[in-house]
């Protein structure tokens, strides 16, 4: 009973206090699109502080909300109504797990005396969700919504990131009660910062001292650990390689010398040959997926995997060689920093590093095949911008293009979907990245089937002064789903042909945004230019043959020596 | 190798809990042989026990996954050798209980007459088995089963351990 209390600050309904809880963790921003179950929350959005940018599809919100938290490393926040707003808003999330970004999504839900009742847009949102979510929280009275949205904050930012469910009835949103926010988050079982066990870096430190021809492979994880600088620090101590993943591209510069890009299915020539002949893969932040190792069993031959890690189901997940180290990864790498800076300095002659600067000599920025126009694009792109801007990617040949030739410089500025591989990712990621660092040029690198997937989204980003720049890769084809029929399926082209239409020029005029059709790398120089200049979406359309075919490329379920170029 | 083996969920009791870790073996298309669940001596806490038949990778891989559930504690992991199994079982029987006091007290069941003939064993899941076989001769009306609970024996082997 409250009824003295309706006077005071704290008392107030469901809707308010989420708004409220928002606020408190600093939240700017919500993307999402309102309905039915979502309504009194829309209705207390009028009053409050955050800003809400209205999407055109509930899977573009998600994605937003994942592209803010990539670039800026802060919780992204979606929001979307029960039933189909739900189900649409699904893809984003699950992506969001994949890669392991923090996102909190928010759905309204019918009011609790209609669930299981099979009423209006009713779904099992919780029971839908479960398997993609890192948590999922129902709040069943008013009362509980301030430490439901503290608790997915909490548990969305720390240990391991993903995101995290509110679900809420609607009848929650509109009830009112006394609102405490001052409770703190108590967890049990639940810990957030591992402290590596030092006997554990020390015999890493052993590993390192032994081999003769380490190699680092930096992940998504040391993105999230800051751990850039410590990574070059050991890296130059042991004039070792340094490869990535693709979640782990921006770690490190990618023109430092001892940097040779990404391993994996399209990963670079000279990396897949070096981590191949390493002795000893030194991973931080990398979680081992079969797309970076390819076939295990071939990848860890006569060798031993070092693993960093924050997350102790990762340990051995993979790998049998694999000494795990778990914790926070820059507090390992400090650990392992410590014991082999005191052991011995490594030979900046050795044959291993000889081998290295041979490799990469001859093979860095190497186009193989065919006269490829994608590569001269993305070479373009990057020369054009800043350190600190952004690429995001759709997928596709054109993301295994820029995961090849995009040479990212920062942590943060290369931003795709690795785990899920979710066409229609890159375009709204773009978005919401722009949201979190206004000050940086935002660039989606297309393909024009993953384009077609989210292209509503211009209309988000023209009416809600959010300029991105789109470059569609044209080659009017599912390209990568085309390149496998060519190369493992007998050439047997089926259902990847997309012809030539729309003409996307027109279409980004349709929306109020700028559109240009472009002839050739140096057409393509002149235009993309003015778009950095001027403070407009621009979708600049690259005409690209059908036929371009990606390498280096290895064919699922074979090793990374069974490279096809 | 493939062989039954047990886990020890420890876990928060909250709904929803028991959902995502049943979910897991789904993913794998795992059959579970056996699950039971029930309160320990720790408020807010339960106690899942899952009996399966799986290889050691897989329930490696299994552990894994519900590890990484945030209400679960911790995850024990034991072959079935190594641990002391329990299970209840109550039949209610047709007819009279002519004959059936003989097959009771072979298998240390507890026979009660009381409106109607009951019959209830705890014990060996195998001996539970064999007495139902053996009841099978006579008419048995209804059967309940509460599935396996177990704990690890003392000096059990190869129990791995997840959690902190
Ligand atoms: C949502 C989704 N559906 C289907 C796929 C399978 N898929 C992977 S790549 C690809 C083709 C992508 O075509 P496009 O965006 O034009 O890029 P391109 O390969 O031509 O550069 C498809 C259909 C996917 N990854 N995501
Ligand atoms: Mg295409």
């Amino acid at each position: 009973m409250h009824t003295s209390n309706m006077q005071t600050d704290s008392y107030m309904s469901g809707a308010r206090a989420i708004v409220r809880a928002l606020e408190n963790e600093g939240v700017d921003v919500i993307f999402g699109i309102p309905g039915g179950a979502t309504l009194p929350l829309y209705d207390e959005l009028k009053d409050g502080k955050i800003r809400h940018i209205l999407a055109r599809h509930e899977q573009s919100a998600s994605h937003m909300a994942d592209g803010y938290a990539r670039a800026s490393g802060r919780v992204g926040v979606c929001s979307a109504t029960s039933g189909p707003g739900a189900t649409n808003l699904l893809t984003g999330v699950a992506t969001a797990y994949m890669d392991s970004s923090p996102i909190v999504a928010i759905t309204g839900q019918v009011a609790k005396p209609f669930i299981g009742k099979d009423a209006f847009q009713e779904i099992d949102t919780v029971g839908v969700y479960m398997p993609v979510v890192k948590y999922a929280i129902q709040p069943l009275t008013p009362k509980e919504i301030p430490e439901s949205i503290k608790m997915a904050f909490f548990i969305s930012s720390t240990g391991r990131q993903g995101p995290v469910l509110v679900d809420v009835p609607k009848d929650v949103q509109t009830g009112s009660d006394e609102m405490d926010f001052s409770s703190n988050v108590k967890l049990k079982g639940y810990e957030t910062s591992f402290k590596p066990d030092p006997s554990r870096a020390r015999e890493a430190a052993k590993l390192i001292l032994q081999a003769q021809r380490p190699i680092i492979l930096v992940g998504g994880g040391a993105i999230k650990a800051n751990a850039g600088s410590m990574v070059v620090e050991l890296a130059e101590i042991l004039m070792a390689p340094i490869a990535s993943t693709l979640m782990g591209k921006g770690a490190v510069p990618e023109t430092h010398f001892l940097s040779v890009g990404p391993i994996g299915m399209h990963g670079t020539y000279h990396a897949n040959r070096l981590i191949t002949e390493s002795d000893l893969v030194i991973g931080i932040g990398a979680r081992f997926s079969d797309r970076t190792t390819m076939d295990t069993g071939e990848f860890e031959r006569e060798k031993m995997i070092i693993g960093l890690d924050i997350d102790p189901t990762e340990a051995k997940k993979n790998l049998k060689n694999e000494l795990a180290v778990t914790g926070d990864v820059k507090e390992s790498l400090a650990m392992i920093l410590q014991f082999v800076k005191s052991m011995m300095p490594y030979s900046e002659n050795s044959p291993w590093i000889r081998r290295v600067k041979e490799l990469k000599d001859q093979f860095d920025g190497k186009v193989f095949g065919e006269k490829a126009v994608s590569p001269l694009i993305i070479k373009e792109v990057r020369g054009q911008l800043a350190d600190h801007d952004i690429v995001t990617t759709e997928v596709g040949q054109t993301q295994a293009w820029a995961e090849l030739f995009y040479k990212a410089l920062k942590p943060r500025t290369f931003i795709t979907s690795g785990g899920l591989g979710t066409m229609g990712f890159g375009f709204p990621a773009a978005i919401g990245a722009k949201v979190a660092k206004f000050g940086s040029n935002v660039v989606d690198l297309a393909g024009d089937g993953s384009f077609q997937m989210t292209s509503n989204s211009l209309a988000t980003s023209v009416k809600e002064g959010i300029p991105v720049i789109v470059i569609i890769f044209n080659n009017s084809t599912l390209g990568m789903i085309a390149q496998w029929q060519r190369m493992v399926y007998g050439n047997r082209i089926v259902a990847s042909w997309l012809g030539e239409s729309p003409d996307f020029s027109y279409l980004a005029k349709a929306y109020g945004a700028e559109g240009v059709k472009v002839n050739g790398a140096e057409d393509f120089g002149r235009a993309f230019k003015e778009a950095l200049s001027n403070e407009i979406t621009t979708v600049i359309d690259v005409p690209i043959p059908p036929e371009e075919n990606v390498f280096p490329f290895v064919p699922s379920g074979k090793s990374l020596r069974e490279m096809i170029v | 190798m493939s062989s039954k083996r047990i886990f020890f969920i420890r876990a928060a009791d909250r709904p929803g809990v028991l959902f995502r870790i049943t979910s897991v073996f789904r993913r794998r298309n795992f059959n579970i042989e056996s699950v039971t669940v029930g309160n320990t001596n720790v408020p807010g806490e339960s106690k899942i026990v899952i009996l399966i038949d799986v290889d050691e990778e897989g329930a490696d891989a299994f552990a894994r996954l519900v590890k990484r559930i945030i209400d679960v504690y911790e995850v024990v992991e034991a072959p079935q050798e190594s641990c002391t199994l329990k299970e209840l079982t109550l039949i209610r029987m047709e007819g009279s209980e002519a004959g059936l006091e003989e097959i009771c007290k072979k298998y240390g069941a507890k026979l009660t007459v009381n409106g109607g003939v009951y019959i209830e064993h705890c014990g060996d899941p195998q001996n539970s088995d064999a007495l139902i076989n053996e009841l099978s001769k006579y008419k048995i009306k209804d059967i309940s089963r509460t599935g396996i609970t177990a704990l690890v024996k003392e000096n059990g082997k190869n129990i791995l351990r997840f959690g902190y």
